[in-house]
């Protein structure tokens, strides 16, 4: 083999290895081209175009699948609080269902007074309203059910977070847990707002168990806190007083499959998914905690701030 | 002229408290939104009936019957509740009604109830 052909091989192979630090580093769509040579750098060439094409076909595969997770994570979140929706669209039903039957029965009897005709209106109005809050709960079930788009769109967190308690607040209510939130007006990410709500039902419901744990149905407080950190950078807390976790649990908790909870309540993916779900965000989530001392889950998001706005 | 009947109506819903005092108009209604405060309604004057919701916050409406036995031990036992956990085993209950309940079935079965049919 003479030098010259050896300089030229050089080049190629520098492109070659370029094309794989390229690869390496997530660049699977570009194919290393192929000389007229079909030689042994050609081979290799082959070899690792193969081995990226197959990468992307898993990459996709992968992609799939987790969006499957994820979907069904949502399904999975729903379920556990549908008992808690039962209730509540039970009782604006039956408050409806009874006003109707009622304004019905005083129509039937004929002479009815001025004062009964008022009272009529207001039954009436009050199962107008208590209509409008069963909507707005079925309305929100069906929102929250979709496999929504993978679109990030710039959204309020306040308002996540409080469609989040829509789904929970029942929940809450019937086992003493006060919810209180301190959310600063305003601030805004550029998130899948249905993603980002099945973040906060998992941590909302991850600090409803750690507080029963704790108190039983004494109950206990969570609250949700959320600031801007920078102008760059948000972070929403939410925080309970339940029964904590030691470091080795906290330093496990994001882990696929990991659970404290008894076998057969709960697969261990609620905070693996909600983890995912905050990196695809390309944010960040912790935990601090310590046994008997409740716990912290702090997000971090990357903050949206309308053009033309000057931030707070 | 015979004394109305009395009736306690446990919910922690104030609607659904509302609509049954209008429903039981033609009675002497008490209510109360939880089970620790039903349980001060009884032993301040005790009622021929209860009606209770089961899921409240604080204690259970199951619990309120179990204190409503040995506090106002002639009271009957109506049950509303928007789950359909039907305890009919349950002999403290006289009648099990699930929400959304009827009007004109909820008067009955206090009648029924009352006149011990």
């Amino acid at each position: 083999m003479s030098r010259d052909k050896l300089c030229f091989d050089r080049a190629r192979f520098e492109s070659v290895v370029n094309a794989i630090e390229n690869m390496a580093v997530g660049e699977l769509w570009k194919e290393i081209p192929l000389s007229t040579d079909r030689d042994e750098l050609d081979a290799l060439a082959h070899g690792v175009n193969v081995l990226s094409s197959e990468l992307r076909y898993r990459l996709s595969e992968l992609q799939s699948a987790q969006a499957s997770l994820i979907q069904s994570g949502k399904l999975a979140a729903l379920g556990e609080v549908s008992s808690g929706l039962a209730h509540e669209l039970n009782n604006p039903l039956a408050i409806v269902s009874g006003y109707v039957q009622l304004v019905r029965a005083w129509m039937a009897s004929g002479n009815a007074t001025t004062e009964e005709l008022a009272q009529n209106a207001a039954l009436l109005g009050k199962a107008e309203r208590n209509l409008e809050r069963m909507a707005a709960i079925i309305r929100h079930i069906l929102e929250f059910a979709r496999e929504s788009k993978p679109e990030k769109v710039p959204t309020l967190l306040a308002e996540v977070v409080e469609k989040s308690l829509i789904l929970i607040n029942e929940q809450m209510r019937l086992k003493n847990i006060d919810v209180a939130l301190s959310l600063q007006p305003g601030l805004m990410a550029e998130v899948n707002p249905s993603k980002l709500e099945q973040v906060f039902i998992n941590l909302l419901s991850n600090a409803r168990d750690a507080i029963i744990e704790a108190h039983g149905d004494a109950g206990g407080r969570i609250n949700v806190r959320s600031q801007a950190l920078s102008r760059s950078e948000v972070e929403v807390q939410v925080c309970d007083n339940g029964a904590g976790m030691d470091e080795d649990t906290s330093n496990r908790i994001f882990q696929p499959f990991f659970s404290t909870k008894d076998a057969g309540k709960g697969m261990g993916l609620g905070l693996s998914i909600t983890h995912g779900i905050v990196l695809e965000h390309g944010g960040t989530i912790t935990c601090v905690s310590e046994p008997g001392k409740g716990a912290t889950f702090s997000i971090r998001l990357p903050r949206w701030i309308p053009p033309d706005v000057e931030p707070a | 002229m015979t004394e109305r009947r009395r009736l306690l109506v446990v919910d922690d819903e104030a609607e659904i408290v509302e609509l049954l005092r209008l429903t039981f108009e033609d009675f002497d209604v008490e209510t109360a939104m939880d089970a620790d405060s039903a349980i001060d309604r009884l032993r301040a004057r005790p009622v021929d009936a209860i009606i209770t919701d089961i899921r409240m916050p604080g204690r259970s409406g199951l619990s309120l019957i179990d204190e409503a036995a040995s506090v106002c031990p002639g009271a009957s036992v109506i049950v509303i509740t928007g789950h359909h956990q039907m305890l009919e085993s349950d002999t403290r209950v006289a009648r099990w009604i699930t929400k959304p309940f009827s009007i004109a079935g909820i008067r009955q079965a206090v009648t029924e109830v009352l006149s011990g049919s």
